[in-house]
C-alpha cells in the first residue's frame, strides 16, 4: 500500500487553479490546454504491453499537436507508472484526479488494474474512455462513465479458435485439452468462454487449473499437463507468464497439436524472447496491421517511423480510445464529461479498430479479435478470413496445424 | 500415478539441493553469531541480478558469472560484517534484526533502480534442455544447480571438519565461551563464518536464477524458505540443512503437483510455523 | 502524565476540525494515512516496545480488518462504519488463536513466525475464493455523496480509532498492567518467578495491540473502494511499522506518534519528487541508521520509557 499526500500539494492546489484559470487562448473551449492523464505499467510484469500503450498514447499526442490540437487547444500528457499493481494504479489516479486534475483519464492495462481504476474514475464521476480491460464484470457495475475500445470481451477472446476448431472435418478435430489460466480477473473471464466453447465443440478439458499471477516456476502446472497428454494446450494469461510456459513445456517435453495463449503470442516480445521456440504458437490480438479499418495502414507507417519497429494491437487500442476523446470533444464543442459521455452514447465512432457505436454498458458494439501463428519468426494471422465488421478479406495464411512435435 | 510422484520427488530433491547451498550460509551465520541474517535472500538474489548483467551484456554463462559474483557478494558481507553486523553483536536480536532487514530493503531498492521488477530469467542455451532417464525428465538447469550445490556444500562440510578455522568456527557455534578461553579469536572466526555464509548465498542465488524467474521482491519469499530450512534442519548443522531443504523441496513439489500449484508456496511457512510451535530445535539439530 | 493525555485530545480535536476549512482532498487524505499509521504504530509498540515482543508481520492484521469489512459489505451490505470494530474483533480474535503457540517463542524466532504469518495470510487471501482471490474485494460508498464527504467522514472514524488507540497506551503506561509487561519485557523468567501472570498479560497485549490495526484496516476498504491481497498485506506496511515505533521511540507512548508523522511525511515527499525504488533505498537506510545509531528512538532519548 503506497501513501500519498504532501504539503507541497496546497501549492500545486494553488498553481492548478491559477493555470486553469488563465487567459482565453482558443476561440472554442476558453482553454489553451486539455490534459489527458493515466497511469500505465511501466514496470513489473505487466510492463511488455504497458510499454505499447504509452507509446500508443505518446503518438497521438504528437499527432493531434502537429494538427494544431484540439479544437486550437494544445494537448498534454500526464502519465504515471503503476508498477503492475491495481492498487498503486488507485493512487496514481486519484492523484491524477484530485491533485494534477487532468481533463480527460486514459486507460491503463490489464483488466485487473482497470477494474479498480473504473471504480476510481465513477467515485469522481469522470469519464473514462480506455484500452486495457474488457473483462466483463468491469462493465456489469453500473458505471455510466466508462467505455471501452478493445472491441471484444474477455470470455470471447477464444472464439477464433474453437470456430475454427468447428470448421475441421469431425475426424481431423482436437478431442481434449488443458486449460490453465493467470489468476486474474481477465484471465479468469477468458477461461469461462473456454469452458463453454470447449463443451460446445465437443473438446473435452483434462485439466482446468489457475496459476499465481506471481509464478516463477511452471514446472508442477507443466507436469500436470503433461501428465494429461491433450491434443491441444490452451492457456489464458500474459506474455511472462506465457513464455515461462512454453519453456517449461519444451523443457519437460511436452507436445501438443495446438499451442494457444489468449495473449503473449500478438506481442512481438514472444518472438524475440523464446526465439524458436515460439514457432506454431497461436495467439489472440485486438488488432493487426492488416484489419481492413479507416487509419490502420496509416498508423503503422507512422508508429514504424517515430519508434523504428513492429506495431502491435496495444497501441491501436491506445489510440483509438483517444480517438473516441477527440471526437466526442469536437462533437459538442466543450470539455463538459456528462455532455461528452451522452454524445459517446448516442453516435457511431469510426475509429481504427473498426467503426462502431457503444452499448449501454460501455463496451463497443463490433467485436474484432484475430487469431495469429507465429511461422517462421512472423506473425501472420490465420482466423478469420473475412473481418466481422465489413466482411472484407483479411491477409492471412492456413494455421499450420498439427504442430510439429520437438 | 507412479511416474508423476516419482517426478516430483526428484524435482524436489534437486531443487531443495539448491535450497541447501543458499540456506548452509545463514544456519552457519546464526550457529557462530546467533544473528538471523534476514538480508541473505536479498544477497543471493543480488547475485543472481549480477549473472543475468553479466549473461545479456558479456555473454558469461551464469554458472562461469560466479567469478564476478563470489567476490562482489564477499566485498558486500565484509563491508556489511564491519559496518552493521559487529557493531550489534551480542546486543537485542531486534536490534540485529532491523539493521539487517534494513540493508535487505536497501538492496531491493538497488536491484529495482537497477533492474526495473520485471521479471527476469536466466537463459543460457541449455536452459531449456532436460535429460530423459526412464520415466522421469531431469532439466538440465536443476542437474546442474544440483551438482554445483553438491559441491559447495560438500565443500563447506569439509572445510569445517578439516580446516583449523573450521573447526574453530564449529567450536564457536558448540560454545562461545569455551572457544574463547581456548585461544580462539571469536572476531575473526565470526568475521569467516558471515563471509562463508556470504559466498554460498551468492551461488545458490545464481543457481537460483537459473531455475526460477526473478524479481526484486522475490527476496522476501525465498527468505522464507531459507528461515524454514534453517529451523527444520536445526542451527549450525549442515546435514541438518541438507536435510531440511530435501524436506521442504519434496513437500513444495509434491503439493505443487497434487493441488493447485498456488498453495506450493505457502509450504514454507507453515512448516516454519510449525516446527517453531511444536518442536523449536528442528528435526536434527541440538537444543537452541 | 496529564499533559500527555490533554495534548492526545486536544491535537486530535483540532485535527477533526481540519475537514471544516474545505482544504484541498489531498490534505485530508495525507491526515487519514498519518492518523491510520499513528494507530498501528502504536498498537504495534504496544506488543513490541512495551512488552519485548517485536511483531514483524503485524500489517497481517490491517489486512484481516481489511478483509473483514469488505467480506461484510459484499455478503450482508454492512457499511463499514459499522464492521470496522468487527474487523479489530476478527483480527484479534486470529492473533489470539495463533498468539498462544507463538508467544512463547524467543524474541527473534517470534519475529520471524511472525513474518511468516503475515506471509501465509497473503498467499490465503490471493488464493481462496471465498476472499476474492485474485479479483480482490470492493467496497463502494453509496452513490450519490460526494467524495469529499465521504473521505472526510472516514479520516474522522479513523481519527476516532486513533484516539482510542493512544487513550489505551496511555492508560496502560500507568497502570498495573503496564508494569507487568515491562517486568516481562526486561526480564520475563524473573517476572514469572516474582508471580507475574506473563501468559495473560502477554495475550492481554496481544489483542489490544492487533484490534485497533484490525479496525484501522476495516475503514481502509471503504476508503480506498478496492483491496486486494497484494496490497493491504504488504509486507511494507509492517515494516514501515516498526520503523516509525523505533524512530520515534519504542516503549513511549508518543513516540509513534512523532515516527508515524515524519514517516509519511517523508514518503509523500519523497514519491512526489523522486520514484518509489528510491524511497526503499531511503527507508532500508533509515532503518539502518536508526538501530545502529539510535535505537532507542527519538522520544527514548529525552522521554521517559514505559512503566
Amino acid at each position: 500500500m503506497k501513501m500519498k499526500g504532501c504539503l507541497l500539494a496546497l501549492f500545486a492546489f494553488a498553481f492548478g487553479a491559477g493555470a486553469l484559470a488563465g487567459p482565453a487562448g482558443a476561440q472554442s473551449l476558453g482553454k489553451t490546454e486539455i490534459v489527458f492523464g493515466g497511469a500505465v505499467s511501466l514496470t513489473g510484469p505487466a510492463a511488455f504491453d504497458g510499454v505499447y500503450y504509452k507509446k500508443g498514447y505518446e503518438l497521438w499526442v504528437e499527432q493531434a499537436n502537429k494538427r494544431g490540437g484540439i479544437l486550437g487547444a494544445q494537448v498534454k500528457l500526464i502519465l504515471y507508472d503503476d508498477k503492475s499493481s491495481p492498487s498503486e494504479a488507485v493512487s496514481r489516479y486519484e492523484k491524477l484526479i484530485t491533485v494534477d486534475k487532468v481533463d480527460f483519464l486514459l486507460g491503463p492495462w490489464t483488466s485487473g488494474i482497470t477494474a479498480p481504476v473504473a471504480a476510481v474514475a465513477q467515485k469522481y464521476a469522470k469519464l473514462f474512455v480506455e484500452g486495457g480491460g474488457c473483462a466483463e464484470p468491469i462493465f456489469q457495475r453500473g458505471n455510466k462513465w466508462i467505455f471501452n475500445t478493445m472491441t471484444a470481451v474477455d470470455h470471447q477472446h477464444s472464439r477464433n479458435l474453437f470456430e475454427w476448431i468447428q470448421s475441421l472435418p469431425a475426424d481431423r478435430r482436437p478431442k481434449t485439452a488443458t486449460l490453465t489460466y493467470h489468476n486474474s480477473l481477465w484471465a479468469q473471464g477468458c477461461a469461462k468462454g473456454v469452458r463453454a466453447q470447449a463443451q460446445e465443440a465437443g473438446v473435452q478439458l483434462l485439466l482446468d487449473e489457475a496459476y499465481s499471477p506471481t509464478m516463477s516456476d511452471a514446472t508442477p502446472l507443466v507436469s500436470k499437463i503433461k501428465a494429461a497428454s491433450p491434443d491441444m494446450i490452451l492457456n489464458c494469461g500474459y506474455l511472462s507468464d506465457g513464455v515461462l510456459i512454453v519453456r517449461t513445456l519444451k523443457e519437460l517435453k511436452v507436445n501438443a497439436k495446438v499451442v494457444w495463449m489468449s495473449d503473449g503470442p500478438p506481442n512481438p516480445a514472444w518472438g524475440a524472447t523464446l526465439g524458436e521456440l515460439a514457432n506454431y504458437t497461436l495467439g489472440t490480438t485486438h488488432w493487426e496491421p492488416g484489419v481492413p479499418y479507416t487509419g490502420a495502414k496509416e498508423l503503422t507507417a507512422l508508429y514504424k517511423e517515430k519508434f523504428n519497429e513492429e506495431i502491435y494491437d496495444k497501441v491501436a487500442v491506445a489510440w483509438a480510445s483517444l480517438q473516441v476523446y477527440e471526437q466526442a470533444i469536437k462533437g459538442v464543442k466543450s470539455l463538459d464529461q456528462e455532455k461528452i459521455r451522452d454524445y459517446i452514447r448516442t453516435n457511431t465512432f469510426d475509429l481504427v479498430v473498426g467503426p462502431t457505436r457503444f452499448a449501454d454498458n460501455g463496451m463497443p458494439t463490433i467485436s474484432t479479435l484475430l487469431d495469429v501463428q507465429w511461422v517462421d519468426g512472423k506473425r501472420v494471422v490465420v482466423w478469420p478470413k473475412k473481418d466481422r465488421v465489413l466482411n472484407k478479406s483479411i491477409e492471412g495464411k492456413e494455421i499450420v496445424f498439427p504442430k510439429p512435435a520437438r | 500415478m507412479q511416474a508423476t510422484v516419482l517426478q516430483a520427488v526428484i524435482t524436489g530433491i534437486l531443487v531443495g539441493g539448491i535450497y541447501a547451498a543458499m540456506a548452509v550460509g545463514l544456519s552457519i551465520i546464526f550457529g557462530v553469531m546467533k544473528i538471523i541474517n534476514i538480508a541473505h535472500a536479498a544477497i543471493a538474489l543480488l547475485c543472481a541480478y549480477i549473472a543475468y548483467t553479466a549473461f545479456t551484456v558479456l555473454g558469461l554463462d551464469p554458472v562461469a558469472s560466479l567469478v564476478l559474483s563470489i567476490p562482489a557478494s564477499l566485498l558486500i558481507g565484509g563491508a556489511m560484517f564491519r559496518v552493521l553486523v559487529r557493531p550489534v553483536l551480542g546486543g537485542p536480536p531486534l536490534i540485529s534484526l532491523l539493521v539487517l532487514f534494513g540493508f535487505a530493503n536497501f538492496l531491493e531498492g538497488v536491484m529495482l533502480i537497477g533492474w526495473a521488477a520485471d521479471p527476469r530469467s536466466l537463459t543460457p542455451a541449455y536452459s531449456a534442455s532436460s535429460l530423459q532417464v526412464g520415466p522421469v525428465i531431469f532439466s538440465v538447469t536443476r542437474l546442474l544447480g544440483f551438482a554445483a550445490s553438491c559441491l559447495v556444500v560438500g565443500g563447506l562440510a569439509v572445510f569445517l571438519r578439516r580446516s583449523f578455522t573450521g573447526r574453530a568456527i564449529r567450536a564457536t557455534m558448540q560454545d562461545q565461551q569455551a572457544a574463547l578461553l581456548m585461544g580462539v579469536n571469536t572476531d575473526r572466526v565470526s568475521m569467516v563464518a558471515f563471509l562463508l555464509g556470504v559466498g554460498t548465498a551468492a551461488v545458490g542465488g545464481t543457481l537460483l536464477g537459473l531455475i526460477y524467474a526473478f524479481y526484486p521482491a522475490l527476496h522476501l519469499l525465498w527468505i522464507g524458505k531459507l528461515f524454514c530450512i534453517v529451523v527444520l534442519g536445526g542451527i549450525g548443522s549442515v546435514g541438518g540443512v541438507l536435510a531440511g531443504a530435501t524436506v521442504l523441496g519434496v513437500a513444495e513439489s509434491l503439493t505443487a503437483t497434487f493441488f493447485p500449484a498456488v498453495w506450493a508456496e505457502l509450504v514454507a511457512y507453515v512448516l516454519l510455523v510449525l516446527t517453531l510451535w511444536f518442536r523449536p530445535a528442528g528435526l536434527f539439530g541440538r537444543a537452541a | 502524565m496529564r499533559p500527555r493525555i490533554l495534548f492526545v485530545i486536544g491535537a486530535t480535536v483540532l485535527a477533526a476540525l481540519v475537514p471544516l476549512a474545505q482544504p484541498p482532498i489531498y490534505l485530508i487524505h495525507l491526515l487519514f494515512v498519518i492518523a491510520m499509521y499513528i494507530t498501528m504504530a502504536s498498537a504495534w509498540n504496544l506488543l513490541g516496545g512495551f512488552t519485548g515482543y517485536p511483531s514483524f508481520g503485524h500489517g497481517a492484521f490491517f489486512g484481516v480488518g481489511a478483509y473483514t469489512t469488505a467480506i461484510l459489505f459484499r455478503d450482508l451490505g454492512l457499511s463499514p462504519f459499522l464492521t470496522a470494530p468487527v474487523g479489530g474483533l476478527v483480527a484479534a480474535a486470529f492473533a489470539a488463536a495463533v498468539g498462544y503457540p507463538t508467544l512463547r517463542l524467543r524474541e527473534e524466532y517470534f519475529a520471524i513466525a511472525t513474518m511468516s504469518m503475515g506471509f501465509i495470510l497473503q498467499l490465503v487471501a490471493r488464493n481462496w475464493e471465498f476472499t476474492g482471490g485474485g479479483l480482490g474485494l470492493y467496497a463502494q460508498p453509496p452513490e450519490g455523496y460526494d467524495v469529499r464527504t465521504i473521505k472526510s467522514l472516514l479520516y474522522l472514524a479513523m481519527l476516532a480509532v486513533m484516539l482510542a488507540t493512544l487513550l489505551v497506551a496511555l492508560w496502560i503506561v500507568r497502570s498495573r498492567l503496564g508494569f507487568g509487561l515491562a517486568a516481562i519485557r526486561d526480564g520475563e523468567e524473573a517476572a514469572g518467578t516474582l508471580g507475574v501472570p506473563t501468559v495473560r498479560l502477554k495475550m492481554l497485549a496481544l489483542m489490544l495491540s492487533t484490534f485497533f490495526p484490525g479496525a484501522a484496516g476495516g475503514l481502509w476498504t471503504y476508503y480506498i473502494t478496492y483491496i486486494d491481497a497484494e496490497a493491504v498485506f504488504e509486507p511494507s506496511i509492517s515494516i514501515n511499522v516498526i520503523l516509525m515505533s523505533v524512530l520515534g521511540g519504542a516503549g513511549t507512548v508518543l513516540g509513534p506518534v512523532l515516527g508515524a508523522t515524519l514517516l509519511v511525511v517523508l514518503s509523500e515527499v519523497i514519491e512526489f519528487t523522486i520514484t518509489a525504488s528510491v524511497k526503499l533505498v531511503l527507508f532500508g537506510a533509515i532503518l539502518m541508521a536508526v538501530a545502529l545509531y539510535l535505537p532507542r528512538g527519538l522520544l527514548g532519548w529525552t522521554g521517559r520509557r514505559a512503566g
